[in-house]
């Protein structure tokens, strides 16, 4: 996943930390093989080569995501899609100087156009993928991190283990329990150019995506262009499940501050939503607890 | 990969307005709603429910319509009671559960067992199941002794069952198109002179049995363990397992014998445990000198079980390219300079390969040719389609090698790895365990030593 993961354990022996630490990355590294597109024979790469008319029975993982993809597309309107890997590609060929600024654009329209042409079926009820027309490639980036942290949360709670956080890239956290007797909840920071604010949390996932790293023009699915400007310097979501906080950070990002008051207000998986406008920070639905019973979210 | 047979489904394909829906949850016709309806199914007993157990019951036979599973084995209660519990929850069938191998075999009516158990049980299993009637496929490697892997190979033999050994490479698709296509077929890389694999790994895991296992140390030592520790940790002793170099290394060097099309005659192996202080070795190093159809080669082969950094992968040169092929990410085809570039457009223009990350069909002009700006990545190519081969599989290598097995036993393929080739790849690695175990050497292997 190209990213750095890094798990803090709490109130559990060296040893035994230490054989739960090793049995998740080495289920990271399973994730990795199955998700991961940039491996030729992971799932999504396989998915990305079929055929019209050829089907797919899926890894379990692999499905799950990808309905969730789904539901994350059908929140946002299109900000977050994740069948957006060939204009990734096109992209960066043109950073590396394999097409120039006029087939950059050509092919972004040719991959628009066949993307809008490309249909794909997920099997509500069994693990399966049915390629009616092909047209788009999969790139989870947007959501695979966060499935990955729900997936060790499932593996520490197979273990016994409950008190814990993750971070996926530091840009995704899953918080579970406390760090240790006589706290109830992790510390965490975050910030604005002007705000600073103390989160108490647990049991929660906590996403932040952000234009500090990667610049202002935002590529648009809903486009195929770096066409998006957001308002925001720095958006987090909060939500029980860390592959929707991830996959919500990414949608959120493009939409305005009234369509996110309404997602917040509409959708249980969003536990709440701050972001940085004008060096300010602003947080959405953080008094509203009753959204998610285990969300224990403090400011 | 299964194509629509169905000719409802044909028809809604060619007759569908639902071109352009893009990505929706839903199906866009009518079909069974699991795969575990087949009549002739291949009524399978998983043996060993530890970490490859488990991909075998939930990720590998799922994917295989024809094959069901009826029971599964592990002498650790919780293990299998797990097993069960999950398949009963995501498939909706109750599978029977047994510590003891024997009691399966008698009580329950199996075509076939698969075994995922400690290297050291491969042989007294899989010898009496094929006595008893049933075909097995059997994850590697065949043992942690030569004598012990040749009695499998002779047992399938005398017995007319089947054996598979679970080298997976050998059904994964790219592999077998790089040897059936672009080796066996278009001779893309001239003669290959060497080999080179690695298996890089940061740390050599030591597990831990979950809060909820529980032990009986008598129990244990019933099948040959003599700690909990051992169990768990099996392949860190030499009377359990067969090392580094069966683990991981023998994976790779098959794939040495595959594309090279012979089996060393001479190995120079050393290795210690000067890292991690178990019983086997934890660094390796070995030479491996072959006559090949086309010439000698030479095969080098190396694992470190300290750090991952440069991945696990396998690398062949030839006269006119180069490739590194592996499972993971590190997948590459170069062609040598005095190879001019007109004659690998054929393997293009057949859409076996593809350059610069298959952007070029973007580009307005030749390669090259796309105006003046920043500096090109190094010219390399990636397999593109695999085409003009006896079968894509189009699934995972571990559900594709169980499958061409389960297929085989219902009479619909030939096995992609029987247990003779895999004894003949096997006789290599034990010759090296033999010198890693020695504190280095070089063993001539007779050719005879190959033969079953």
């Amino acid at each position: 996943m190209a990213t750095r993961f890094q798990l803090t354990i709490a109130a559990e022996s060296e040893d035994y930390a230490t054989g739960a630490a090793d049995r998740c990355f080495a289920r990271l590294d399973y994730l990795e093989q199955t998700l991961s597109r940039f491996i030729p024979d992971s799932e999504i790469s396989r998915i990305n080569r079929l055929n019209a008319g050829q089907e797919l029975l899926l890894e379990r993982e692999t499905w799950e995501v990808l309905r969730q993809a789904i539901e994350v597309q059908a929140w946002t309107g299109g900000t977050f899609d994740v069948g957006v890997a060939e204009h990734v590609d096109i992209f960066r060929a043109g950073k590396q100087g394999i097409l120039n600024a006029y087939e950059v654009e050509r092919g972004l329209t040719q991959t628009q156009a066949t993307k809008a042409a490309a249909s794909l079926y997920i099997d509500p009820e069994y693990p399966r993928l049915y390629c009616v027309q092909p047209g788009m490639r999969f790139d989870l980036g947007g959501i695979g991190k966060g499935y990955a942290l729900d997936q060790l949360g499932k593996l520490l709670a197979e273990m016994e283990i409950n008190n814990y956080t993750i971070s996926a890239g530091d840009s995704t956290l899953l918080i579970r329990g406390v760090p240790n007797p006589e706290r109830s909840n992790w510390h965490f920071t975050i910030a604005s150019a002007q705000d600073k604010h103390l989160l108490k949390l647990t049991d929660i996932a906590v996403s932040a995506s952000g234009t500090f790293h990667q610049g202002h023009h935002i590529f648009d699915p809903r486009t195929g262009r770096n066409s998006g400007v957001s308002q925001y310097d720095r958006l987090w979501v909060a939500s029980p499940i860390a592959a929707y906080s991830d996959a919500l950070s990414t949608g959120l990002f493009l939409l305005t501050p009234t369509e996110i008051a309404k997602l917040v207000h509409q959708l249980a998986e969003i536990s709440w939503v701050a972001y940085s406008l004008a060096g300010k920070l602003t947080f959405v639905g953080i008094d509203d607890v009753s959204l998610d019973q285990k969300s224990k979210t403090e400011l | 990969m299964r194509n629509s047979s169905n000719p409802n489904r044909r028809k809604f394909i060619r007759t569908s307005s639902a071109i352009g829906a893009g990505l929706v949850l839903g199906r866009p016709f009518e079909l069974r709603a699991t795969p575990f309806s087949f009549n002739d199914k291949v009524r399978l007993g998983v043996v060993g429910c530890g970490g490859r157990g488990r991909g075998v019951i939930f990720s590998n036979i799922p994917k295989i319509p024809s094959a069901h599973l009826v029971a599964v084995c592990d002498i650790i209660p919780s293990r299998r009671e797990n097993a069960v519990a999950r398949f009963k929850e995501e498939y909706g069938i109750t599978v029977q559960s047994y510590e003891d191998f024997y009691d399966m075999l008698e009580k329950e009516e199996l075509d076939a067992i698969v075994l995922t158990t400690p290297d050291f049980w491969h042989m007294q299993h899989a010898v009496d199941a094929m006595e008893a009637g049933l075909h097995v496929y059997c994850e590697k490697a065949m043992s942690n002794n030569i004598e012990d892997a040749r009695k499998m190979a002779e047992g399938m033999k005398r017995t007319g069952k089947l054996l598979q050994i679970g080298r997976q490479r050998r059904s994964n698709d790219r592999y077998r198109f790089t040897h059936q296509v672009l080796l066996e077929k278009e001779n893309m890389f001239g003669r290959l002179t060497h080999a080179i694999g690695q298996w890089n790994r940061s740390r050599i895991w030591t597990q831990q049995p979950n809060k909820q296992d529980k032990f009986n140390i008598k129990q244990l030592e019933r099948y040959g363990f003599e700690t909990v520790a051992q169990d768990y940790n099996w392949r860190n002793y030499k009377a359990l397992g067969g090392g580094v170099v069966s683990d991981l290394g023998s994976h790779q060097i098959d794939i040495f014998n595959w594309f090279l099309g012979a089996y060393p005659h001479t190995v120079y192996a050393t290795g210690n445990n000067s890292y991690f202080k178990h019983e086997q070795a934890d660094t390796m190093a070995t030479i491996l000198e072959y006559d090949t159809p086309k010439g000698p080669a030479i095969g080098i082969y190396e694992n470190i079980s300290n750090s991952r950094a440069i991945g696990v992968y396998e690398r062949f040169v030839g006269d006119d390219g180069a490739f590194i092929i592996s499972e993971g990410k590190d997948n590459k085809i170069y062609r040598e300079s005095r190879v001019k570039a007109k004659r690998w457009q054929r393997y293009i223009n057949a859409g076996y390969i593809s350059n610069l990350a298959d952007m070029q069909k973007y580009q307005e002009e030749e390669a090259g040719d796309s105006g003046i700006k920043e500096t090109a990545p190094q010219f390399s190519y990636d397999i593109k389609n695999m085409v003009d081969m006896d079968r894509v599989y189009n699934l995972q290598s571990h559900t594709a090698h169980l499958y061409n097995f389960v297929e085989t036993v219902r009479g619909e393929e030939t096995l992609n790895y029987d247990a003779i080739t895999s004894y003949k790849s096997e006789v290599c690695i034990y010759k090296i365990h033999e010198a890693i175990n020695a504190n280095g050497g070089r063993i001539v292997i007779d050719p005879s030593e190959y033969e079953v």
